[in-house]
């Protein structure tokens, strides 16, 4: 396939939404574009072309394209551009608060990864842009560098207008700034986007707390960041949303499965509960014992594809989280495709070792 | 139960939160005993029989150790000893590991069996085994034959960050044993200490095992096999005589249906982390080595690498991963031997042949070179040193 095809495919995905495209049809369209990727990667980085030898060479389906652990990307520089074409570097922070991956961006990707997020979330929030509450302190947008969390914030903030955000620099409640922004757009529609834990812990929490009840009747809330503390404090999404609900009034809301290493093909949950497979991206399901791949409804390691990526070679990518797909073209929610939800992350491994003595620090 | 024990009693973890608990340790100012005196000797012997004991049956580890500390095999470690005019040296203070776990028990029991008066420093949060290990250790100690061992044998913990202790603490040592990690030991060794305090380090080391596929038969491949699992399977290929690099020398009929037999040994499900952690190390590895293959087994991952690039063992990760680098000739080891090489575990090959390579200038490391099967029994001579002779004091007399 050439990159005339490539890019004609992904004209194809811009104008099928959620709706049009069985899986069926998805795949075979991704699939091109997934051959395309590899060989584009394989000539332009040496590294992915070294590890991708070691796997199946044969692409006739998903499950034969080589993937690269997502681990790799905190461990190397890996990119399929020469330097002077790194356009931005993101860096995730990563909930393991060690070293951060570095994906490296020209100004191709950088824009299709903006263009496909556009396209993505328009489906679930609607095109025109609301007034928007950020739950976040505007100072995370002042840190120099790209981290993941002020690309989201920056990236989602293209759905709002009238920005207002929600927490002071220390993360308590900005409830002055919460009160103009009720005040000012009572009982229209508007846009709240956060973190999840932030969402829960700092705001949601902390609204309680104060006996604050607010009433954004047509709010929407977009969150995204992982529910590992959520579950280690206990709550569901279920209870996540019953409680927004009963502080805010919002009956609609959308968390999104995404990471650095993929940004732009998010995967958001629709009205029925699930998440989705944007026409952009798919996943299949590894068996964390073999890393074989997995029949829809058996849980393991979600291997993400997505058609972004041309100047580093993340396509393809094993991740650490543990996810099942519940089914594909049959949600209740009407929209095609796989759907899935995720039930966590793999555990930390445990490193024992003659190599760490007794908690020195001697310094 | 053991951690939250008492300050300050006899035969239990003693807290140290200032130089006052340092200075008020029953064993400042304790005498030392004889070389290999009787009541050491008695407390190992009563020490094995006790880790011998069925409950622990389960703990390979313990079981091992148990062993280890048997009259007879301790009479063997030690007959180096000479009794008459070597004195122990006096206070020697430990730093443990983290997480190997029963690794320092071996080198206090040296220091010990010397006459020393000891200190083991451990870390503050403990194994399961170890936890095992120290009530094990307790229930001996506190036997009243043991009284005075108890008293100039003495466990502690401190909070890493405290600087008052630390420093106190290594200033009373005569010596110190030090096990860990490059920079763990780097920062014990920056502490004050005694101008004549002898060091002994066990820093970062790693582990090899040569096989000759040549002299190997079909008839072998079980036996040899066993041995390569009881060196790797214990502590999880974390010890640093577990071997991560294989080097075949030879014909490779044989190679398949040797680590097969070795992956079908493992009988525990491996942890659910395990081939995620092994893709990350065959994907690193390819990056900057040519992978000429990945076999993965049920629990074993074994890659095997091109001898014609350098290996950085640094992003080996254990995860019961074997790197095996093919190799026509003895001569071919020389470029991978270096300094951190350990132990190199053999079969198949004269032991004449390996000590004449051995022993040519350019071979700056391995310490060890012990049969497959050997790689974890512990000697008093370890990573080059002789323990028995570090941990005493030689008096010539002319």
């Amino acid at each position: 396939m050439s990159e005339l095809s490539y890019r004609h495919n992904l004209d194809t995905l811009f104008e099928a939404g959620f709706f049009s495209l069985n899986q069926s049809q998805k795949s075979t369209i991704l699939l091109n574009c997934f051959r395309y990727l590899h060989v584009h990667h394989a000539a332009r980085c040496e590294e992915y072309q070294r590890i991708s030898a070691l796997m199946s060479s044969d692409l006739k389906g998903y499950e034969d394209l080589p993937y690269l652990a997502v681990r790799l990307f905190k461990l190397h520089e890996l990119k399929s551009i020469p330097n002077i074409d790194v356009f931005k570097t993101l860096t995730s922070s990563g909930t393991t608060g060690q070293i951060p991956a570095r994906i490296f961006l020209d100004k191709e990707t950088s824009a299709r990864q903006s263009k496909v997020l556009v396209n993505i979330m328009q489906q679930f929030i609607g095109k025109q842009r609301l007034p928007m509450l950020i739950i976040d302190s505007p100072s995370s947008l002042k840190n120099a560098k790209f981290s993941a969390r002020n690309a989201g914030i920056q990236g989602m903030a293209f759905f709002g207008r009238e920005h207002a955000y929600a927490l002071h620099e220390d993360m308590s409640l900005n409830l002055e700034v919460v009160n103009q922004f009720v005040e000012k757009h009572k009982d229209k529609p508007v846009l709240l986007f956060g973190f999840t834990f932030m969402v829960w812990l700092n705001f949601i929490q902390a609204l309680k707390k104060q006996k604050v009840q607010l009433s954004f009747n047509e709010g929407k809330l977009v969150h995204s960041g992982g529910w590992k503390k959520l579950i280690q404090q206990q709550v569901s999404n279920d209870i996540f949303k019953e409680t927004v609900y009963q502080v805010t009034q919002i009956e609609k809301v959308h968390n999104f499965y995404g990471m650095a290493e993929q940004v732009g093909s998010v995967f958001v949950e629709c009205e029925k509960g699930y998440l989705h497979a944007p026409p952009f991206a798919d996943l299949i399901i590894r068996d964390p014992y073999t890393l074989k791949p997995m029949l829809n409804g058996e849980t393991g390691l979600i291997q993400v594809l997505s058609v972004i990526p041309t100047s580093y070679p993340g396509y393809s990518l094993l991740t650490e989280d543990v996810g099942t797909v519940l089914g594909e073209d049959d949600c209740k929610c009407g929209r095609l495709g796989r759907y899935f939800r995720v039930e966590g992350r793999l555990p930390k491994t445990e490193v024992r070792g003659c190599s760490d003595t007794a908690g020195v620090s001697h310094v | 139960m053991i951690r939250q024990v008492l300050v300050m009693s006899k035969s239990k973890i003693f807290y140290l939160a200032n130089e006052k608990d340092v200075s008020k340790l029953p064993v400042v100012g304790q005498s030392c005993d004889d070389v290999l005196n009787t009541q050491a000797l008695a407390f190992t012997s009563v020490l094995s029989r006790h880790l011998l004991n069925d409950k622990f049956k389960m703990q390979s580890e313990i079981v091992a150790l148990g062993f280890w500390l048997r009259k007879s095999n301790l009479a063997k470690q030690f007959t180096s000893a000479s009794v008459g005019t070597t004195k122990p040296i006096g206070l020697v203070v430990h730093y443990t590991p983290a997480n190997v776990d029963t690794m320092f028990v071996y080198s206090w029991i040296c220091s010990l069996v010397m006459g020393n008066c000891n200190v083991i420093r451990l870390n503050s949060t403990l194994s399961a085994l170890q936890n095992f290990l120290l009530e094990a250790i307790f229930d001996v100690l506190s036997k009243p034959e043991f009284d005075e061992l108890a008293l100039s044998n003495i466990f502690v913990q401190y909070d890493r960050n405290n600087e008052v202790v630390a420093n106190s603490l290594s200033q009373l040592a005569d010596g110190r044993v030090l096990w860990g990690g490059d920079e763990s030991v780097l920062s014990i060794r920056r502490l004050p200490i005694k101008p004549r305090c002898r060091d002994i380090s066990f820093a970062d080391r790693y582990s090899a095992s040569l096989i000759d596929g040549d002299e190997l038969s079909k008839e072998d491949i079980q036996k040899i096999a066993e041995g390569f699992y009881r060196d790797l399977h214990p502590f999880e290929q974390q010890a640093c005589s577990s071997p991560k690099i294989v080097f075949w020398l030879g014909e490779k009929e044989h190679f398949d249906s040797f680590f097969i037999e070795v992956d079908s040994l493992f009988k525990e499900k491996p942890a659910i982390t395990l081939k995620n952690e092994q893709l990350i190390t065959q994907q690193s590895l390819a990056l900057t080595n040519r992978v000429e293959s990945c076999d993965v087994y049920n629990t074993l991952s074994v890659v095997t690498v091109n001898a014609q690039f350098p290996l950085d063992i640094n992003i080996h990760t254990g995860n019961f991963t074997l790197w095996v680098v093919p190799i026509s000739q003895l001569t071919d080891l020389e470029r991978y031997v270096d300094e951190k090489l350990q132990t190199l575990t053999y079969a198949g090959i004269a032991q004449e042949k390996l000590i004449k390579f051995l022993m040519k200038p350019s071979i700056k490391g391995i310490d060890r070179v012990v049969p497959i099967g050997n790689a974890l029994a512990f000697s008093q001579i370890w990573d080059g040193y002789g323990l028995t002779n570090q941990l005493t004091r030689r008096i010539e007399v002319q």
